[in-house]
C-alpha cells in the first residue's frame, strides 16, 4: 500500500480513494484532455512510462513533446548527461526524445 | 470591496439545489468570480446555475473554498515551483480528497469546470499519487480501465518502450 501512504490520514485509517476501485470511474472517463496532460505532468517518470501505455485514450494524449522532455530531465542519467537547455520541445523532436526516455 | 465579504449568494446545481454560499468563498472559482461581475448587482438578487455540477459534488467544492478562503492568491504557479515535491498536498488537503473514486474524478471535473486551479491541482495530484510505482495493468485495475489496444499495437508500444518492463 506504498501509494496510498500519502493519503492515509494522522490516525492510520485505511480509508483511500484508490481502495473503492471496484466501481466503474465514469467520471473518470469523463476528464478532458488537459487534465489528463496535467496528471502525465505531475506525476513521476516510472509512472509516466506506465500511463503512457495504458490504453488508447492516454497513449494518444501523451505523445507530445513536452511531456517527454520534463520527464526526461527528471531521470537523474539523462539530466547528468545533457544540460537542460539542450532539450528541445518542438514536434519533430518527439521522436527521438520517444527514444531518449526509452 | 469589504462590503462583499458577507454577502451571499445562491448557487443552484444541476439537479435543482439551492446552495447558499458566501460571495468571497464562491468566488475562488474565477467561473463565478467572473460571471459575478459580469451580473453586477444582479448578481444578489439572481441564483446563479452551475448547470454542470450536482449537489453534492457542489457542496464538496465550495466545502474545499471555505476552507481556502483566505489563502493568498496563488504566486505564479508554473514551472518555477517544480523544484518542490511535485506530489505534495497540504494536510487538510489530503482528508479532504479521502473519497470514492468517482467523487474525486468528479472534484477534479468540477473544479476545471469552476475554474478553480489550486484544487484542480490538488484533484491531480491525488491522482498522481494513486498511480505513483503502479504498473499499467494495475493502474487499470484501480481505475477500472480497459485496456483497449489490439495485440498489434501493444507489441509495437512495447517495441518503442521496452525499458518499461524492466525498470
Amino acid at each position: 500500500m506504498t501509494t496510498t501512504a500519502a493519503l492515509l490520514d494522522s490516525k492510520g485509517s485505511k480509508k483511500s480513494a484508490a481502495d473503492s476501485s471496484s466501481v466503474r470511474s465514469a467520471a473518470f472517463e469523463r476528464l478532458p484532455d488537459e487534465i489528463i496532460q496535467q496528471i502525465l505532468r505531475l506525476t513521476s517518470p516510472n509512472s509516466f512510462a506506465s500511463l503512457i501505455i495504458l490504453n488508447r485514450r492516454w497513449r494518444t494524449v501523451s505523445q507530445q513533446a513536452y511531456l517527454y522532455a520534463h520527464h526526461l530531465s527528471q531521470c537523474p542519467s539523462y539530466a547528468a548527461a545533457y544540460p537542460t537547455n539542450a532539450i528541445q520541445e518542438d514536434e519533430e523532436s518527439l521522436p527521438r526524445l520517444r527514444r531518449l526516455f526509452a | 470591496m469589504a462590503a462583499s465579504e458577507s454577502t451571499r449568494i445562491t448557487l443552484v446545481s444541476n439537479d435543482g439545489a439551492e446552495v447558499h454560499v458566501e460571495r468571497n468563498v464562491a468566488e475562488r472559482s474565477m467561473l463565478i468570480k467572473n460571471m459575478m461581475e459580469d451580473l453586477g448587482e444582479a448578481a444578489m438578487t439572481q441564483s446563479v446555475p452551475i448547470p454542470n455540477v450536482n449537489e453534492s459534488v457542489l457542496k464538496k467544492v465550495i466545502e474545499w473554498c471555505e476552507h481556502h478562503k483566505n489563502d493568498p492568491p496563488a504566486a505564479a504557479d508554473d514551472d518555477s515551483d517544480s523544484r518542490k515535491k511535485t506530489t505534495d498536498i497540504e494536510e487538510w488537503d489530503q482528508k479532504f480528497m479521502q473519497v470514492d473514486q468517482e467523487m474525486l474524478f468528479e472534484i477534479i471535473l468540477a473544479s476545471n469546470y469552476l475554474d478553480i486551479k489550486p484544487l484542480l491541482d490538488v484533484g491531480c495530484k491525488t491522482v498522481a499519487n494513486m498511480i505513483k510505482g503502479k504498473s499499467p495493468e494495475e493502474i487499470r485495475k484501480t481505475f477500472n480501465i480497459t485496456n483497449d489496444f489490439t495485440p498489434e499495437e501493444e507489441e509495437q508500444i512495447r517495441r518503442e518502450n521496452e525499458w518499461a518492463e524492466d525498470r
